[in-house]
């Protein structure tokens, strides 16, 4: 790998959204350099689950621009070096009390006028694909164009066509301070000398905060640390992703009834994820507990048990593993893809668990906002400087 | 089959994929398949290759079978009791029902 001491653009962070900015960047022709403290992709990126989804969010243009990310991804994938195990094989959110068959409904219009493929399953439809959901689950509404994938084979990939595209990819350095010339960035000290640039995209998740500190910018990303269980390799327990209708509840800090003490203290929601590769990855809790990403047996044992409530049969399997991530959260939830007070420096972070599926299209956004074409997506939603009026 | 250990104590009879491996007491599952002569205890889920006990005392998890009906269980960490129906594991657990939708 070449070190550079310029380049146009440096891109600080190597999970899926900084790869997949730095790939936009490099492919639209622009020089850039990638900086990341571990390899590609580290932190947060591979403490994730791999969904590339609109279900979570209700309709609006938040709901709008996941899907604008999902529909990118066959359009990049040809270019990938790799298999990154991309399958748009739907989603189902599962529905265990009839109260919430109102807004399941609701739900289902709304997505379907905004263009998303949407179909509603009732408890016989459900049982005759997936035989071994519990009897207490009454519908389930699936979103077909959903996905998942490999997220580290994603930013792996990315990074790969991006130094293709002729980008510096830096691993094992650490960007330690934005260097400022008046209030304009002039470059990006790293551990292994300093990089001379006019323009700096921060894609740092959560330690994004740490790095705008040091060019006086203010951004409000926390850590939201949320646990995956994994189960050894296992064939039909579960066909295809699911997630449970309180996931919604859960994500927006609402109380949910018929949960337990633990399962609402840790926001626990049954997500998951049937792997490619067999084994089944299983969510989800969210909770803030600072940098802390070392699994915690009662928010593992309080997930389990979400997952026994609607598909008992996971009793059957082992889980072999066990992890805990941190989610880039802002106060409202939603990403910040935006321009600073300092000429040059722009943020694109805080994407909380919907950074891989918005992994190529905040690329794509950012790669618009620095050429100063118009985006293709209104990016006033996502300004940093709304959180400071 | 009789067995290539010397065998102490009580002898029991667990069935290795339907044939009868005479095992002591006391023994793990893993030991008495071994000493009857079997080395593959299973088959892998993707490449569909042998493997046997290795580390025989839990770690690797090499040494799955299924057990009386349960898949996946770690050989080495199994006592034998007289009667036990044991198989190889050949790939991953299977819970599909038949004639299910499910993929």
């Amino acid at each position: 790998m070449n070190k550079r001491e310029y380049a146009d653009v440096v891109v600080v962070g190597g999970g899926a959204i900084g790869a997949a900015v730095t790939c936009y960047l490099a492919r639209s022709g622009m020089d850039v350099a990638l900086v990341e403290l571990g390899e590609v992709p580290w932190g947060s990126s591979k403490r994730c689950d791999g969904h590339a989804v609109t279900y979570d969010s209700p309709p609006g243009f938040f709901s709008r621009f996941c899907k604008m990310g999902l529909d990118l991804f066959p359009k990049i994938i040809p270019e990938l070096p790799c298999d990154i195990q991309f399958e748009p094989e739907g989603i189902g959110l599962l529905a265990d009390d009839e109260k919430d068959l109102d807004t399941l409904h609701q739900t289902l219009e709304g997505k379907r006028s905004e263009g998303m493929n949407v179909e509603l399953w009732d408890q016989d439809e459900l049982r005759r694909h997936e035989p071994h959901v519990a009897p207490s689950v009454v519908a389930c509404l699936n979103f077909w164009g959903d996905a998942k994938l490999n997220p580290m084979r994603l930013a792996f990939g990315l990074s790969r066509l991006a130094e293709k595209h002729g980008a510096a990819i830096h691993t094992r350095t650490q960007a330690r301070a934005i260097l400022k010339d008046k209030d304009a960035v002039c470059g990006v000290e790293t551990d292994k000398g300093v990089i001379r640039c006019r323009r700096a995209v921060l894609c740092a998740g959560v330690w994004t905060p740490v790095i705008a500190h040091t060019a006086g910018v203010d951004v409000p990303i926390r850590p939201r640390q949320g646990h995956i269980l994994v189960t050894e390799r296992v064939r039909g327990l579960v066909g295809k992703n699911y997630a449970e209708f309180g996931y919604l509840a859960a994500k927006g800090g609402q109380k949910r009834s018929g949960v337990s003490r633990d399962m609402e203290q840790f926001g626990v929601a049954m997500v998951l994820e049937p792997t490619s590769d067999g084994t089944i990855l299983c969510g989800s809790s969210r909770r803030f507990v600072g940098m802390d990403m070392t699994p915690h047996p009662a928010v593992m044992r309080a997930q389990a048990q979400r997952i026994l409530h609607f598909f008992p049969k996971f009793a059957e399997a082992r889980l072999i593993r066990s992890y805990a991530g941190l989610r880039p959260a802002t106060p409202d939830g939603k990403p910040i893809i935006s321009a600073t007070e300092v000429q040059g420096l722009y943020v694109a972070a805080g994407h909380e668990g919907n950074g891989i599926g918005l992994s190529l299209v905040t690329g794509h956004v950012v790669t618009q906002m620095l050429k100063g074409e118009e985006p293709d997506f209104d990016l006033e939603h996502f300004r940093l400087d709304r959180f400071r009026q | 089959m009789k067995s290539v250990f010397p065998l102490q104590g009580r002898q029991v009879t667990i069935y290795v994929d339907d044939a009868p491996v005479t095992a002591a007491e006391g023994m793990t599952v893993a030991a008495a398949v071994l000493g009857s002569g079997v080395e593959s205890t299973r088959e892998t889920a993707c490449r569909h290759e042998a493997r046997g006990p290795f580390c025989h005392m839990g770690v690797c998890f090499e040494c799955l079978m299924e057990i009386d009906g349960k898949p996946n269980q770690q050989a080495c960490l199994v006592a034998v009791r007289d009667g036990m129906r044991v198989r190889r594991q050949v790939g991953a657990p299977d819970f599909r029902v038949d004639g299910m939708a499910q993929a």
